[in-house]
C-alpha cells in the first residue's frame, strides 16, 4: 500500500499489522503523524545508549516492522522523561509509544530483570525499586 | 498557615534529610506542614498506557483521603510523587467516563469530587510566601557560591504540570538568588538523570551523570541543587563510581534546596542530614559568612 503521510512516501510492508494496531490502541497515539524530523532523538538524553533512536523506532512502526523494535534494548532505556514528547512538532507522545512497546512485552509475561538478583534492595531508594518493578517486570 | 502534605516512601527512608529540612524550612516561613494520615504509595511512575485504570487507583486514593480531610491543596516535596499525583488528578478531572469508573470501582471510599490541587513545595513557597520573605530570613550569605540548579524531568514535563517554564525554568535560580547564592546556567539542567535505570542499567545513569556534572563544571558550579530524591541519589552515587573509574574526575556535591535554605537561615544544620551524602558538601559551604 502506498501512503502519502506529511509529504513523505512510505511503502507499508504490512508485516505485522495486528501488532501495530495494538501499539496504537495501547498508546492512544497516531504513529502515521511522524514526519521524521528527528526532534525526539535530538532531545532524548539517553539516545546514545539506544541501538534504535526514537525516530528510528517510529520509522520501523510506520513500516510495520515491529519485531526488531519490540526486541530492542532501546525501549527499556527510555524512562519516560518526556523530552521527546515535549518537543515533537506533530504532538506525538513518543513516551507513550515506548510504554506501549514495553507493555506488549510485559503482557507476554516477560521480565526484563529479576530485581532481587540484581541489587541489594536496602541500598536503593524505594521510588527506584517500585518504578523498576512496575516498568520492568510482568 | 497550615498545609496538608504528602510525604511518599522515599522521604521516610533514603531521603529523610529532604523531609526533615523541608518541614523545618517551612516552619521558618510560617507554614506548618501536616503529614496526611493513611497515605499510600503514589505509584512512583505514571503509567502511560490508555488502559491504565488500575495504576491510577493508588494515587487517587490519596487524593480522596486528602479531600476527606478538607484540604484544598496537597503539598508534595518529592518530584516523583508530585508528577504521579498531579497526573492522576488531571486524568480524573479531564475524563468523565474514567471518573465514573473510579468511583464505581472504589465503592469503599467516598466519591472524589476533584477539589484537591496537587502543588509542589517549591511552587508553593514562591506563590504563597514569596522568595523576598526567604531573603529576609537569611542570616548567613553564601559569599558568591556558584550553584547549579538541576530540575530533572519530573517537575517540568509534560508541559501541563510544569512548575515553571518547560525549557527555561528559573524558579530554582530565583530561589538561590534569594538566599545569596550565584545561580549558574548550564545546558543539562532540565535533562533526565537516568531515573529508575539506576537499578537495571547503572552505567546508563553514570553516563548521564558524567554529562550533567561536566556541563555544570563548565559553568563553574561548586554545588548542585535539586528537589528530587532520585536525582539526588543518582548524582551522588554515580559520582563515586565516576571518581573511581575516570582519572581526574572532580565530583560536585549535591544538596536539596531545603537543606541549603536552612543552612543559610541557621548557619548550621544537623550533621545527620549530610550523613546521607556520599560527596561531602562541606568544602563548598565553608565559605559561608555572616550577613552584615
Amino acid at each position: 500500500m502506498l501512503l502519502n503521510g506529511g509529504g513523505m512516501i512510505f511503502y507499508l510492508k504490512e508485516r505485522d499489522r495486528e501488532k501495530r494496531e495494538k501499539i496504537k490502541e495501547i498508546s492512544g497515539e497516531r504513529i502515521d503523524r511522524c514526519y521524521q524530523c528527528g526532534c525526539c532523538s535530538a532531545g532524548c538524553p539517553t539516545a546514545s545508549e539506544m541501538e534504535f533512536l526514537p525516530n528510528t523506532v517510529m520509522m520501523y512502526l510506520q513500516e510495520g516492522d515491529i519485531e526488531p523494535v519490540l526486541n530492542s534494548r532501546a525501549i527499556w532505556i527510555c524512562v519516560g522523561c518526556y523530552e521527546c514528547a515535549s518537543r515533537c512538532p506533530q504532538g506525538i507522545d513518543i513516551a507513550r509509544i515506548m510504554e506501549a512497546l514495553r507493555t506488549i512485552k510485559l503482557r507476554q509475561n516477560y521480565d526484563r530483570l529479576r530485581i532481587e538478583e540484581k541489587v541489594k534492595l536496602e541500598d536503593y531508594p524505594t521510588i527506584a525499586l517500585v518504578a523498576t518493578m512496575r516498568k520492568f517486570t510482568a | 498557615m497550615k498545609l496538608l502534605y504528602y510525604p511518599g516512601c522515599t522521604l521516610k527512608t533514603k531521603a529523610k534529610a529532604l523531609e526533615e529540612s523541608a518541614i523545618e524550612f517551612a516552619r521558618e516561613l510560617g507554614i506548618e506542614l501536616i503529614e496526611m494520615k493513611e497515605w499510600n504509595c503514589c505509584g512512583t511512575s505514571f503509567n502511560l498506557t490508555t488502559d491504565n485504570f488500575m495504576h491510577q487507583l493508588g494515587p487517587l486514593r490519596n487524593l480522596i483521603r486528602a479531600e476527606k480531610l478538607g484540604a484544598g491543596i496537597l503539598t508534595t516535596i518529592c518530584s516523583i510523587c508530585y508528577s504521579t499525583l498531579w497526573r492522576a488528578n488531571d486524568k480524573y478531572k479531564a475524563d468523565p467516563s474514567f471518573t465514573h469508573r473510579v468511583n464505581f470501582f472504589m465503592d469503599e471510599e467516598p466519591d472524589y469530587k476533584g477539589t484537591v490541587e496537587v502543588v509542589h513545595f517549591l511552587r508553593l513557597i514562591k506563590d504563597k510566601v514569596g522568595f523576598d520573605r526567604v531573603n529576609e530570613l537569611v542570616r548567613f550569605r553564601l559569599d558568591g557560591l556558584k550553584v547549579a540548579c538541576f530540575y530533572g524531568c519530573q517537575l517540568l514535563r509534560p508541559r501541563e504540570l510544569a512548575i515553571d517554564d518547560i525549557e527555561h525554568p528559573t524558579i530554582l535560580e530565583d530561589f538561590v538568588a534569594s538566599i545569596g547564592g550565584v545561580p549558574v546556567d548550564f545546558a543539562e539542567k532540565i535533562e533526565c538523570c537516568g531515573n529508575y535505570e539506576t537499578i537495571a542499567e547503572p552505567q546508563v545513569v553514570a553516563n548521564r551523570v558524567y554529562s550533567i556534572i561536566s556541563s555544570a563544571r563548565k559553568s563553574g558550579a561548586e554545588l548542585i541543587l535539586t528537589s528530587c530524591p532520585l536525582c539526588h541519589f543518582n548524582i551522588d552515587k554515580s559520582q563515586v563510581l565516576l571518581r573511581e573509574t575516570i582519572a581526574g574526575f572532580k565530583p560536585i556535591p549535591i544538596m536539596y534546596f531545603t537543606e541549603l535554605a536552612l543552612y543559610c537561615i541557621k548557619g548550621e544544620y544537623a550533621e545527620s542530614s549530610f550523613a546521607q551524602n556520599l560527596i561531602d558538601p562541606h568544602p563548598s559551604l565553608s565559605r559561608m559568612r555572616t550577613k552584615e
